[in-house]
This record gives structure tokens, sequence and C-alpha cells, in this order.
């Protein structure tokens, strides 16, 4: 099967502000492996050239559906909110490395920012399907960001941070990390890169700890070197693309 | 008769079209997506003497119908591509240019003693125009007499043909190919990146961390032509064209202007097939244009 394919649009709405949900459907679906990975599309317009990376926040393998939450940042995004139901793009994908869903864990913490939140659903899911006991730590701008709260409701227990306070508790999310429980078997996060080196500081001595990375990319499949980062013994850097976009906290220098 | 086949120093290639160093890794990624025994050529990223690591991030930004990338030749060094890399290309039936960058005339030459000797690589492609590192590079490729004594000096050490991939940031690129022609090239390939720059409205620096980077893409193609045109014109050496290519109609652009073959580079990254793609409608593209071979072409273009 062709790693590039035509998909069609099922679904393109505003969820909360500046915040879509996208639904896909395609075959590429089948062969989605892990929550963490992602897709590079190539929005139809004239005002964007390279493709852009969108994780994946859901996917539905009986359905041959995922579900992308993305958030309008600039010219690519804006053009992707246009796009109307029914309308077909070119997709890349899945591409890059998820999060590995460990069956023995038994208590997780998941820590999300903004729209580094997304795919932390699917792996919520995968590790409810386990049997896992899920605790999800986000953080949002606002109240007027805030999405999937029911959602994430359904796969454990939320604690939410706004950073005015309009929803949940008040201030950023690393306020939370001296009053939360000490027995994870594993933490995982994506966001911020200031809220990661924070969730990479206070969790990655005590637990195996996960991050999600996002940099600018233009293939998506590791021949551009466009997206790297520095690995904390070896010299030689790791492309986020295609050896992460998950990583082992210790492993990088963020 | 095959109507695509190419024949160039070093280079015998089924067809013209063949990637461009370091839109293409070492091969492996695409060699998952499609047989690159369709190719006419493969290239290698730039190979330096020692291991480089690149510049830090962003190192890509996209633009008007183009990108800017700054990476900073970033490779596993001579010893390590030698050891690990080039065997993966042993399993093609296709010729191998190996794109060699350095920082000093030294480096430059062990480089490319080296890697001449190896069984796999069928010329070399020097790097003399890189605009994203500090020494070397493009500082190489912007003087006619550095250009000249550095062609020289390579082709005393080297036991295949050597192509020379030239500027577009220089006031007179003739003078440049005639010095790489006067110092023994087998071949020249034009162009590489446009220096070029973009800002981040939020910080309101540029938005590259190396501040600088390169331009390619489509809106690099006309500056392309005209430096292929130009060349054309006033050397004899054979021109493989590069610069924004990404229709069979772009490829027979390049080929009217003089090239004799090509390179696609970033189109590799919004089409991963576009090189496979390409080659499979050129033959039908020649014959609604009255075309009756590759090789007549660039002769046309050329006499």
């Amino acid at each position: 099967m062709s790693l590039q394919c035509l998909t069609k649009i099922i679904e393109n709405q505003e969820i909360a502000k500046d915040i879509f949900q996208l639904i896909l459907e395609g075959d590429f679906v089948e062969k989605i492996e892990q929550p963490g990975q992602f897709v590079h599309l190539l929005i139809p317009s004239q005002k964007t050239f390279l493709r852009r990376p969108f994780s994946l926040a859901s996917y539905h393998q009986d359905k041959n559906q995922c579900t992308i939450l993305y958030k309008i940042l600039g010219t690519g995004t804006k053009e992707l909110a246009q796009l109307k139901k029914g309308t077909s793009i070119s997709l890349l994908g899945p591409l890059g490395n998820g999060f590995f869903v460990n069956p023995l864990y038994e208590k997780v913490l998941l820590i999300g920012g903004g729209i580094g939140i997304p795919p932390l659903y699917e792996l919520g899911k995968e590790f409810q399907k386990k049997g896992t006991e899920v605790t999800f730590l986000l953080g949002y701008r606002n109240q007027e960001e805030v999405f999937y709260q029911e959602e994430f409701a359904k796969l454990g227990t939320v604690i939410t941070y706004t950073e005015d306070g309009s929803f949940g508790r008040q201030g950023r999310i690393d306020a939370a990390f001296p009053t939360l429980e000490k027995d994870w078997n594993a933490v995982y996060s994506c966001g911020p890169t200031p809220m990661l080196k924070a969730v990479k500081e206070t969790f990655s001595n005590q637990y195996p700890t996960y991050l999600s990375l996002e940099e600018r990319m233009a293939c998506g499949f590791g021949v551009c070197y466009g997206c790297v980062v520095a690995q904390t013994k070896k010299k030689t850097p790791l492309k986020v693309c295609q050896d992460g976009p998950v990583f082992l906290a210790t492993e990088v220098e963020l | 008769m095959n109507r695509l086949a190419v024949e160039l120093p070093g280079l015998k290639m089924k067809n013209p079209i063949m990637p461009a160093s370091g839109c293409f890794g070492m091969g492996k990624e695409f060699g998952e997506l499609y047989d690159l025994n369709q190719l006419g050529a493969l290239i290698t990223k730039a190979i330096t003497l020692e291991p480089r690591f690149g510049n830090p991030t962003p190192r890509v930004a996209e633009t008007p119908q183009g990108m800017l990338n700054a990476i900073g030749l970033q490779n596993k060094g001579l010893d390590t591509v030698c050891a690990e890399e080039l065997s993966y290309y042993e399993s093609f039936d296709v010729p191998l240019l190996a794109n060699i960058a350095g920082s000093t005339k030294e480096e430059y030459e062990m480089v490319a003693q080296i890697l001449s000797k190896q069984s796999v690589v069928s010329a070399l492609e020097l790097n003399i125009s890189c605009p994203n590192v500090k020494e070397g590079g493009i500082t190489f490729g912007t003087d006619p007499d550095i250009v000249f004594d550095l062609v020289q000096a390579v082709k005393k050490v080297s036991t295949v043909p050597v192509y020379v991939k030239l500027s577009p940031n220089v006031t007179d690129i003739v003078e440049i190919a005639k010095a790489a022609e006067t110092g023994g090239a087998d071949g020249l390939t034009l162009i590489n990146t446009l220096l070029g720059m973009r800002m981040n409205l939020k910080t309101r620096k540029p938005l590259l961390a190396n501040e600088t980077g390169g331009l390619s893409g489509p809106a690099v193609l006309p500056v392309a032509l005209r430096c292929v045109y130009q060349v054309a014109h006033a050397t004899s050496l054979p021109i493989i064209g590069i610069g924004g290519i990404s229709t069979v109609d772009d490829v027979l652009e390049f080929l009217m202007a003089g090239a004799s073959a090509v390179q696609i580079g970033t189109a590799n990254f919004v089409d991963p097939y576009v090189c496979p793609t390409i080659i499979d409608q050129l033959e039908t593209r020649m014959d609604e244009l009255n075309i009756s071979s590759v090789e007549q072409l660039t002769k046309e273009a050329r006499s």
C-alpha cells in the first residue's frame, strides 16, 4: 500500500475557539499502529506549498476513520478550516513512532497542554482498554479553548487548568506537579516546549517519561533533516518525524 | 533504442531523472516506497570528512511556492558513510553520484580520493555552493580562482568523473562555470539554492535559527533555467539541470535550455513519488511535443 493516498473529509467543524475537529476516512487508517503517530496533509490551496503534520486524536479501524484536532495558528490551518465535508485531500502516513501502550502498567499520568492535548486522547483510550488507571492533567489557555472534557472524563480522572482560571483550576499545570500522587508506572506528555521541559525535570528521574515533540518539518519521513532534536548522550541529532515524534525524555535535550 | 537514455561521463542513465542531493537522504526511505531501479541515477546526501551535526532548529520554513532550508550538511562523516551507508546502493543497477562537501581544499581532496575508490560510486558531485555553513560551501563557489584551484586539485585525486554543483548566488555564473571547466570538471550541476530569509511575525526576528537559508522549489525554476541556458551557451560541459522541477514539462524546459539530465529536489518532500511519476509521463509528453529523444533535444539546444 502506498504511503500517499487521497482521503475524504467526513467532518471539519469548530469545537472550541479556533479549534477544529477533522474526521478523515481512508485505507491508511488500517496501518496506524500506535497512538502518537501522525499524518502529513497537503492542503489544497495556492497559499501553501509544503504539507502540514497533524497528530491523531483518535482512530477507528473498524470504520476506516481517524480524528485530528487542530488549532488555527497560521496560513495552513486557516486554509484547512475552509475545507468542506466531502473534499478529498492528499495524505502521507501514518508516520512516525508513537506511544507504546505497555499492558503491564497499572497507573499512568498523561499531561497535555493546549493543542498538544489531542494525541493523549487515543493514548488514554488504549490504556483504558488494557484496564490501566489513567489520570489526565490538562492545561488550556482559557475556557473558550477548552475541548474534549467529556470525552476525557469517560477515560479516567481529569484535572484541568486554565491560565486565567476561567475553567478548572487557575494557573499553569506545573503548579499541580507537587500535589499529585507518586505511584505512576509512567508519565506521557505532549504540549509546548516549556511545559515539556518542566515535565522532564519533574518526572523523568522517577518514572519512565515519554514526550511527543513538535518541530517544523518538510518531508515528514526522514529525508529532509529539517526536524531534529539533540540527543542527550550521543551527539548525532535525532529526527522528530522518523525517530519520534515520541521520545523517552532522558534521551533528548529540549 | 531507448529514447530516454542519456550517457554522461561516468553516468550511463536509462532516463534523465535523478534525485537532488539533500532531498533524498541516503536513499533508504525512498527505497521503501518504490523500486529505485526506475531512476536514471541515484545520489547521496553531502558527505564531509568528519561527522556534522548541522544547524539548530528551526531549519526549514515555507515560502511562496517554495521553501527555505538551513540544515547545515548534517551527515555521519566519511568513515561511517563508507562503512554503513554506501552498501545500500549496491543493490541497485543505477549509477551513483556521491555528493561531497568540505571546509578546506584538503578536506575535499581526502573525501574525493576515498569516495572515488568505492566501487559503488560512479561519479562525484562537488558541493561548492551550500549557503548554510560558515566555512566552505558557498565561499568556494563564488570565486573563479578558488573554483579552478579546487576542481583541479580534486580531479588529480579522483578516479571517477567529477561534476561541480554551482551556486546561483554570484554576479556571473558563466565565469564560475568556465573556471570549473578550465579546472578539469567533467560536468556541471546547476543550480544550488538561492540565499533567502523569512521573518517571524511574533518574535520580530528571522524565522530560521541560522537566520538565512537556501530557497528551493518552484519559485526558483526561472532563475535555474536562466543559469542553465547561459552556461550551456558558454561552455561545452554536460549540464545536470536542477531548480524547482516538479512536473514533466519542467524537465523538458530544462532539456530545452541545454541540460542533459535533471535532478528533482524539493518536490520529493511534497510528493515522494514525483520521480517515478515524471519518468512514467516522459515518453507520452515527448510524443505530444514531437521530441524524438532526450539526447536529441539537448543536442538541438546546444547547437
